[in-house]
């Protein structure tokens, strides 16, 4: 068996045939994880609690149990909470804390058999590595020197660092580093999987979202943790679950459009990949059409305000009153001062301080006010782009992966989101998916669907079938097994 | 120079579900801090804000009582500011869009004219955790068991004129919102808290002249109190000629005046905006008519009826309508005991000053409506006085035994029995010879001292009336 | 002082976060840089547009009342300062 391949299907199949222990797969991950540290993609590992984790699997399977993802290595975000590990929520001074309880999907994760063997590297409170810098640096590409990840679960996963990533998508972090690392990375629709425990910065964008190796994969992932949460009351959405996929269905039945305007904003290079991609779902025997994007620059803007705006909110909370770390202080509004100082990095001071502009009397009506009927004019662009197809193909960001060395101006780094951040607003799934390689980089698309047709998109996905490549490594820990 | 008091009221009101709003803690007062807590209402990443159904059931409710337009789609906003007490470092509540708007409650004026009060709006929101300080002062302390606990705010438009105009208000609200079970409105115990904005202005003016806001008034009479300070102190300002500070006012109930407040801010500027956490609240038509039509009689309705369907006075309609518990006790008795000024009565006098005593409410007493009629046909029926009826309802509110189960316990029936009567009577005749003269020489009063002899050689269990008969039957002889 | 430099300054207050003198420059250069980036948002016509007042599809997401009480052992663990039975702050006068 060549476990080199990891899949997800393939490797619970070996687990819960016994031909390969839980135990063996959590051992080998973490020296994988020993072998290539400069990698930087986890913020801590598991150790004793891991394989008790594996062994309890491993128990299970002996008597007679089935699990979907049996021994499965989960690397799981930062800010995403873990009760057994710390959480430190991308923040320097929580680097020792321990949350009082699990988010949901980590639970439904470990109920199906996976095993969490360490809590991935996050930028600044959660925020993307690409913009954030974490309070332990950056995340790099395991592709190439220089380049970083703007999300460190699709660098672990590339790395065979584990087999499956739980991260969060906000204006596409997660889909952009899964491109970037020639890995899948899917945002699913908002209520279908349990946002509890996910440290939310903006309540409107931030989704709970993977990163796996095969579109295969991925559907198992959705399947065990999509559905009603009662701790996240929006899941109440997921009571019906979404339409299923046809199994008799042919790509001939199946349209995908592209947009012109895509095009428009795509370096040359990027777009002759696309242009490829295009003719190559044709001769899959995909229908073919053209929509219309238009206002995706606006989008991006109007996400910007309000996501700002939210997370100087959202992290009010954080005040050294009833978790984490206090400063020590006098007076009560040195508390404040210091401690949050502690807490936040760069890029979190700047979205609390931005937004706060942006929320102040004066500006709220010419920002915000504007930004949410922007909002509106883009759900409508969105509507009438996929009113006449089944899919939207988009690029997931123009030119190679970024690289977080040299310094880049903020804004260059949120143009970079172009292609992502309208989607979250447009309240859609997308996948993105391996496409292309150009000098020695993998580049993904974003396969962009309807609201709640989230199994179809990943069965869709399935069909264009595109073969996951690994990046070579001077040692694997697989290779000796 | 004459003045034209402004007042317009913020009351806020607990709601009286079972748990907080956005989370499942107890809704209920415990001594001991920080018990009714979870990582929801303490803030903590990653919980998830869950809105709880009831809380809106009763918002509805409260808006329809009060004569407000209901919203068919409100959300939940965060008003944002720090403060140790405010968990998340916002307060969600219904800033933008309240559940209930452009209401109104009818109340008398000074002079006893009718009177609409608007009510502005309606709307949800949590409360605040509570701050305790040290004595030693090195610290101060805090408990989140209100953090999160359901509140309605009910804004009035600036209608009121008067410290008795707020009162009466304030006590037509209560009885509202007592009649929808939508809060208990105890003020001592803060399920019910009132703010006011008061300024003067000259007479004839229309502008409003600036305005102080009123805080921590915890009983109507402290409302009543401090506004009337307030008008003075205002007017004492004026008069000089000088202007009121805007500001915040506490009334301090040892020193019986207002003091400025300190510390918290004063000038907001609270960033307003929806939370991206909570779904929109949706109520069609349909929905409304329906909780409308549920509404109970409300109280100034039920007094009309009490009054035309039983024939009590005025007075006694008002007293027994005026808590919801009260009335409901009161025409629970009479299903079965159809004597309604008698009823009346009781409940109104010996009930309420036991039920006063001993600190209880009348929907938890022991002594149940139908115990009430079963004491009050006995009296009818001669078999127990009604100054045994005392003794018996007494016993029997403290025991919770039925009126008669006590009667056969304490051997209070009545001596109706002519014979035995006679025999007491006779001694009592016999033994008091002055009163009997006294009587044969016209002075009549003087029976009722020989009654008074009877009943105290019975106990009080001889049937007053045939000892009447008996014994002037017996002096005419 | 700017219109803008005065708005920010004023932010860092009311979020209260000590952030230094350099830093506070950055942060003027990236909020003018984004506030010019953000002129033809402001320029696009909206009006008669209703604004979307929530992202998500879900309405009347409600819980039906009923009282759980939390375990509170690992709860009050997380609290930095905590003082027979309550969470400790600096002194305040109110
Ligand atoms: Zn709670």
């Amino acid at each position: 068996m060549n476990l080199n391949e990891m899949t997800v299907v393939k490797t619970a199949e070996a687990v819960n045939n016994q031909e390969i222990s839980a135990r063996y797969l959590i051992e080998r991950t973490l020296e994988q994880i020993k072998n290539n540290v400069k990698l930087n993609a986890f913020a801590c590992t598991a150790g004793a609690e891991a394989f008790e984790q594996a062994d309890a699997v491993d128990q299970k399977i002996k008597s007679g149990y089935s699990l979907p993802l049996a021994g499965i290595p989960l690397a799981v975000g930062d800010n995403i909470a873990y009760k057994e590990l710390p959480t430190a929520y991308g923040s320097a001074a929580f680097r020792k804390f321990k949350p009082p309880f699990s988010a949901a999907a980590v639970e439904k994760l470990i109920g199906a058999g996976a095993v969490v063997v360490g809590k991935i590297n996050t930028g600044d409170m959660g925020f993307s590595s690409h913009k954030a810098l974490s309070p332990a640096g950056p995340v790099m590409n395991p592709w190439k020197e220089n380049r970083i990840s703007e999300s460190p679960g699709s660098a672990a996963l590339a790395a065979r660092q584990c087999m499956l990533a739980l991260e969060s998508d906000s204006e596409g972090s997660l889909r952009q580093g899964a491109s970037s690392c020639g890995m899948y990375g899917f945002r699913p629709t908002p209520g279908r999987v349990s946002r509890y425990g996910l440290n939310l910065s903006s309540g409107s964008y931030d989704q709970v979202g993977f990163a796996a190796s095969t579109a295969t994969d991925m559907g198992i992932t959705f399947q065990a943790t999509s559905g009603y949460d009662e701790r996240d009351i929006l899941t109440s959405v997921s009571r019906e679950a979404g339409p299923k996929p046809d199994p008799n269905k042919a790509p001939g039945e199946i349209t995908l459009a592209f947009s012109p305007e895509c095009f428009d904003q795509l370096d040359s290079i990027s777009a002759k990949h696309l242009k490829q991609f295009q003719a190559k779902c044709l001769d899959l025997g995909f229908k073919v059409v053209e929509s219309s994007l238009k206002l995706l620059p606006e989008a991006l803007k109007a996400f910007y305000i309000i996501a700002y705006a939210e997370a100087s909110s959202s992290f009010a909370r954080f005040d050294g009153i009833r978790f984490g770390t206090a400063a020590e202080a006098d007076e009560l509004e040195d508390l404040y001062y210091k401690t949050r100082k502690l807490t936040f990095g760069h890029e979190a001071r700047r979205r609390s301080v931005f937004g706060t502009y942006i929320l102040s009397k004066g500006n709220f009506e010419q920002y915000y006010q504007q930004a949410l009927k922007v909002w509106t004019l883009v759900r409508q662009d969105f509507n009438n782009a996929m009113a006449n197809c089944d899919f939207l193909v988009m690029p997931v960001v123009s030119g190679a992966a970024p690289s977080g060395i040299e310094e880049n101006d903020f804004l260059q780094r949120i143009e970079s989101d172009i292609f992502t951040a309208p989607v979250s607003m447009a309240c859609l799934p997308s996948l993105a998916l391996p496409a292309w390689q150009e000098d020695g980089l993998p580049a993904g698309i974003q396969l962009v669907g309807h609201p709640f047709s989230d199994e179809i998109l990943l069965n869709v996905a399935e069909m264009i079938n595109t073969e996951t490549i690994f990046p070579d490594t001077d040692k694997s820990a697989w290779e000796e097994g | 120079m004459n003045y034209e008091v402004v007042i317009g009221l913020e009351v806020h009101v607990e709601l009286h579900t079972q748990s907080k709003l956005f989370c499942a803690c107890p809704n209920r007062f415990v001594p001991e801090p920080n018990v009714n807590t979870c990582p929801v209402c303490l803030g903590f990443p990653g919980a998830l804000p869950r809105l709880n159904s009831e809380a809106v059931n009763l918002a509805l409710s409260a808006s329809l009582a009060l004569n407000c337009k209901v919203a068919s789609i409100s959300y939940f906003d965060r008003k944002n500011y720090f403060y140790p007490d405010m968990p998340k470092g916002y307060q969600i509540s219904q800033f933008f869009e309240p559940i209930g708007s452009n209401g109104f409650i009818d109340i008398e004026d000074d002079s006893g004219n009718p009177k609409r009060i608007r009510v502005g709006r309606v709307h949800m929101e949590e409360d605040a955790g509570k701050l305790v300080h040290s004595l030693a002062g090195d610290m101060s302390m805090v408990d989140y068991n209100r953090a999160g606990v359901p509140l309605i705010e009910i804004v009035t438009e600036p209608d009121l004129r008067s410290s008795g105009e707020a009162r009466k208000y304030l006590e037509k609200l209560k009885s509202h919102l007592e009649y929808v079970r939508v809060s208990d409105c105890k003020m001592e115990e803060g399920s019910l808290r009132c703010d006011a904005n008061i300024s003067l202005r000259p007479k004839g003016s229309d502008k409003l002249g600036s305005k102080t806001e009123l805080k921590n008034m915890n009983s109507f009479k402290a409302v009543e109190k401090s506004l009337e300070h307030e008008i003075k102190r205002q007017k004492k300002i004026l008069d000089a000629g000088n202007l009121v500070v805007t500001q915040t006012l506490r009334w301090d109930d040892n020193s019986q005046q207002t003091v400025a407040m300190r510390g918290k801010l004063q000038a907001h500027d609270y960033r307003c905006f929806t939370d991206p956490e909570l779904a929109p609240i949706v109520l069609t038509e349909e929905e409304i008519e329906k909780a409308r039509v549920s509404l109970p009689e409300m109280a100034e309705a039920r007094a009309c009826r009490f009054v035309e369907e039983y024939g009590l006075p005025d007075y006694d309609a008002g007293v027994l309508t005026a808590s919801r518990n009260v009335a409901d006790y009161f025409e629970e008795c009479l299903k079965v005991y159809n004597s309604p000024k008698a009823a009346g009565n009781w409940i109104m006098g010996e009930l309420t000053a036991k039920l006063n005593s001993s600190g209880q409410e009348i929907e938890q007493c022991p002594f149940r409506p139908e115990h009430l009629a079963e004491l009050l046909k006995m009296i009818d029926e001669n078999v127990i006085s009604g100054k045994i009826a005392k003794d018996v309802l007494e016993k029997s509110f403290e025991s919770g035994k039925s009126p008669g189960q006590v009667v056969s316990d304490e051997g209070l029936l009545q001596i109706s029995d002519q014979s035995e009567l006679e025999t007491i009577v006779d001694t009592i005749l016999e033994n008091n010879s002055d009163s009997v003269e006294n009587y044969r020489s016209g002075k009549t009063k003087a029976i009722g001292f020989l009654v008074g002899q009877v009943m105290k050689e019975t106990k009080g269990k001889a049937n007053p009336q045939l000892v009447n008969e008996l014994l002037k039957d017996k002096l005419k002889k | 002082m700017t219109n803008t430099r005065e708005t920010l300054e004023k932010a860092i207050q009311v979020i209260k976060i000590e952030i230094d003198p350099e830093e506070r420059n950055i942060l003027h250069d990236d909020l003018i840089q984004f506030l010019e980036w953000l002129k033809p948002l402001k320029a696009l016509d909206t009006s008669g547009v209703t604004p979307v007042r929530f992202s998500h599809v879900a309405v009347n997401a409600f819980r039906d009342d009923q009282a759980l009480s939390c375990d509170l052992k690992e709860v009050r663990k997380a609290a930095p300062n905590f003082d027979e039975g309550f969470y400790t702050v600096p002194p305040i006068i109110e």
